[in-house]
Order: C-alpha cells, then sequence, then structure tokens
C-alpha cells in the first residue's frame, strides 16, 4: 500500500514538474507569443497558430508596435468575468428573428489594472448565448484560464465616478482551459 | 437560349434583348452563367448509357432578376482582375495574408461601383480595412455558428442574398455555404450586401449614409450609435485606423 502511495505521489509530482517544465519551455521558445505562465494548459500549436510567418513575432510591451498582433496569455479563473449583452435591436432585415448581442470578457489583473477582450462585431443574441454557456462550462471548477487574442492598445479611463483604469484592449480569439477550448473563428480548436 | 426562350424571357421578364448589368458579365439580365459539365444519360432504345457533355451557357434565372451565379464569379475574376489596378494600398503588415486579395477587392469594389454608381463611391481601401477587423485575412475562418470567410457573412445574409421575394430588389448573388467559403466569392457577396446595407443605414439616418456608417450598420453598431447608446468601440476604431493607414500608404 504504502509502495503505490508513493508511485502515485511521484507521478502526480512528474505530472506537476513536467507541465511546469513544458510551460517554461513554452514561453522560452515563444515569448513573443506567450506573454504569461501557460500552467500547463498551451501547446505548441498554439503558439505556431499565433506566429506571423511573414512579419514574425513582435515583443508586447503594450505599444503600439504591437497593435494586430496575435498573444496568448493565461489568468487565475477568479481574476476573469464574462458578460453578455442583449443589445435589444434587430437588424431591419431580421425582421421576426433574434436581437442582437455582444460579448466581452474582462480581466482584472491589479487594481485599476485590466484586459478587455471584446467581440468582432455584434451577432445574434442565440448566437453568443450558446458561446456564452460553452465557456462558462469550460471554466467551470478550473484555477486559470488563457485567452488568446490580437492586441489592441493600452489606454487610461477615467470612469464616470472619477475612478482611474489602466485597460489593455484585444479582439478575443480564443479561449483554453485544461478541459478543452473554444474559437471564435473556427468549430474546432486544439482542445489538447 | 433558344429563340423562343429569349422571347419568352423578354415577354416575361420585360428584359431588354441582350442588355446587361456590367460589360464583365457573360450573360445578359436576367441569366446566369452556367461552366461546361458532364451529367449522366440513362441508356435508351436508341442510345447506350454515358456522358453527356452540357457546354457553358447563359441560362434563363425564374426570378427574371439580375443573379450572379459562382461559376460567373470566377469567369469574371478570372478574366478581369488580373490586369486591374488602382486601390487597395498594400500594407497592414501586421496581419498574414493582408495583400493576397487585394486583386478581388479591387475588381468586386469596381464591378459593385459602376453598377450602383453611387454618390460616393465604396472605396476599396475601407473593405480592405472591413476584411481586417472582420476576418483577420484569415483564409478559410468557417465558423457557422457566426459567418464564413473573409467578410463574415452571415449564414441569413447568404439566404437575403439570393432571395427572390426578399430582402434584394435586384442584383441577387447565388452561392451555396461552401461556395461562399472561396476568396472572391465572399468578397462580391460581401460588397453587395455593403451596398444594400448603405440603403438599410440611409433609412435610419433619415440622410444618405457615409461608408463608415454602413460598415457600423453591417457590424451591428449604427442602432446603438443612433441611440447615443454605450457599445464596444474598438471594432470600428480598428477599422477607422487601418482605412486612414491604407490611406495614408497609398499618398
Amino acid at each position: 500500500m504504502y509502495i503505490w502511495r508513493c508511485a502515485c505521489v511521484a507521478l502526480m509530482l512528474g505530472a506537476f514538474i513536467c507541465g511546469y517544465a513544458m510551460g517554461i519551455e513554452l514561453i522560452k521558445e515563444y515569448p513573443n507569443v506567450l506573454i504569461s505562465q501557460d500552467y500547463g494548459i498551451l501547446n505548441e500549436n498554439d503558439m505556431i497558430l499565433y506566429t506571423h510567418k511573414m512579419a514574425g513575432t513582435v515583443p508586447f510591451h503594450g505599444g503600439k508596435k504591437e497593435h494586430g498582433y496575435f498573444y496568448w496569455q493565461c489568468f487565475p479563473r477568479d481574476h476573469v468575468s464574462v458578460t453578455l449583452e442583449d443589445t435589444g435591436n434587430s437588424p431591419e432585415e431580421m425582421v421576426g428573428s433574434d436581437t442582437m448581442a455582444d460579448m466581452s470578457i474582462t480581466v482584472n489583473v491589479a487594481p485599476g489594472v485590466f484586459h478587455e477582450y471584446t467581440m468582432r462585431a455584434l451577432a445574434p443574441a442565440d448566437l453568443y448565448e450558446a458561446m456564452f454557456h460553452n465557456w462558462r462550462s469550460l471554466m467551470k471548477n478550473e484555477k486559470n484560464i488563457c485567452l488568446g487574442g490580437q492586441f489592441g492598445e493600452h489606454v487610461h479611463r477615467i470612469r464616470s465616478n472619477g475612478l482611474k483604469q489602466e485597460v489593455y484592449t484585444w479582439t478575443f480569439d480564443e479561449l483554453k482551459t485544461k478541459k478543452g477550448c473554444d474559437s471564435y473563428f473556427y468549430e474546432k480548436c486544439d482542445a489538447s | 437560349m433558344s429563340i423562343h426562350g429569349e422571347v419568352e424571357a423578354i415577354l416575361l421578364c420585360n428584359i431588354q434583348p441582350k442588355k446587361k448589368a456590367h460589360p464583365w458579365r457573360r450573360c445578359p439580365i436576367g441569366e446566369h452563367f452556367v461552366r461546361e459539365h458532364s451529367i449522366r444519360s440513362q441508356s435508351s432504345d436508341q442510345h447506350s448509357a454515358g456522358n453527356i457533355i452540357i457546354h457553358e451557357h447563359c441560362a434563363r434565372n425564374p426570378s427574371c432578376k439580375e443573379e450572379l451565379s459562382y461559376a460567373e464569379i470566377q469567369h469574371i475574376t478570372d478574366t478581369y482582375f488580373a490586369d486591374l489596378v488602382g486601390p487597395p494600398s498594400k500594407g497592414l503588415v501586421e496581419f498574414e495574408n493582408s495583400n493576397a486579395y487585394d486583386k478581388e477587392i479591387r475588381g468586386w469594389t469596381r464591378y459593385w461601383n459602376d453598377v450602383f454608381e453611387p454618390a460616393n463611391i465604396l472605396p476599396a481601401n475601407l473593405v480592405k480595412a472591413l476584411i481586417a477587423t472582420e476576418s483577420s485575412f484569415k483564409p478559410d475562418p468557417k465558423t457557422i455558428r457566426i459567418a464564413r470567410g473573409l467578410m463574415q457573412v452571415r449564414t441569413k445574409t447568404r439566404e437575403y442574398l439570393q432571395d427572390i421575394h426578399g430582402e434584394l430588389s435586384d442584383y441577387l448573388v447565388r452561392l451555396t455555404p461552401e461556395q461562399l467559403l472561396e476568396p472572391s466569392s465572399n468578397i462580391c457577396a460581401g460588397i453587395r450586401w455593403l451596398f444594400r446595407k448603405q440603403v438599410i443605414a440611409s433609412s435610419k439616418l433619415n440622410r444618405d449614409a457615409t461608408w463608415i456608417e454602413t460598415v457600423a450598420d453591417y457590424k451591428g453598431y449604427l442602432d446603438k450609435i443612433i441611440a447615443s447608446e454605450q457599445y464596444n468601440l474598438k471594432p470600428m476604431q480598428d477599422l477607422e485606423d487601418y482605412y486612414n493607414r491604407l490611406g495614408l500608404e497609398h499618398k
């Protein structure tokens, strides 16, 4: 019994070290694509997906040079909130069909500092609602999540209550946890 | 089309004989182009079974309306687009493939500007900027959950584009979901939809909508802008940034 316990502990420790080492390897090998630790969630295919074959990659400093480039970063789940908003409007040509909706992900990384991931356009509410439920199930009971997106800008905003905010804006591309992933464009993403 | 068919089309559809909607069109108004293809024939008393070649031809549209078929879109692209010059400008290097579809953007922007002759022509650079924000020039972003192809044409929009009793009174584009993923067809359909959106946006604004306002409606934000409600500014800010940069690169 004792031997089995030891073996299990050793296996778990091995898996942890292996995952951690892999994460370190990814960040070492793709420092311009992965800009945080990845908690063993991402793999090399995820890195290749965001490696620009012609223009290469650009180190991330949150400046204008990086505008339009794709990056991965991972966060503790409890820093992440997802918003689904039914706008109430429906386009003239969609008479009798669903209203339009928008979705966004806000990550509070430090007091007053946020990463905001937004969608490329409004979409019929039922489509974003399905996506919202999928994301919730992917994130349920997960400690960390990774987000892939296209960098927009780094801005300072003053809210209506006078609070100052530092915001990094992103266009959402992919969400990944150890359970799986969901992409804006593709029905199937690399969940391994 | 046979003489009988042509007379029938003229009578039924009130179409000017052999008038084309655009010089690049292979077929006159009310007909669509069919590429050469073969069909399997069944055996009869006189003939054994085999393949029959159907040569390329123009077939009458039951709608009598002006329609672009996939075959004709490909024919126009292959025949006319290679020699065109002018905008869009090269640029937006942060996107992979950002200049790969300039030929199709140039061609279809010119085609639809010629057909509709708007007071303010649709700028090809704006179409390129729109593609950057919609699909990042990803060659095959084929999600069916939201939209398809470079210009992210929605599933419903594809239906509207070919519904003879629906949204468009003329100049329909008939494509299957798979054909809509092909870049030239996607850009052709997306720009046709922009021209429809300009009519819708103008009616919402009670004046002629600008092309930027039209794109805001394409993305679904115009109602929010008109109502002065909060909305996600980023897609439109990105669009204007890309559009301005392409304009600067052009100068």
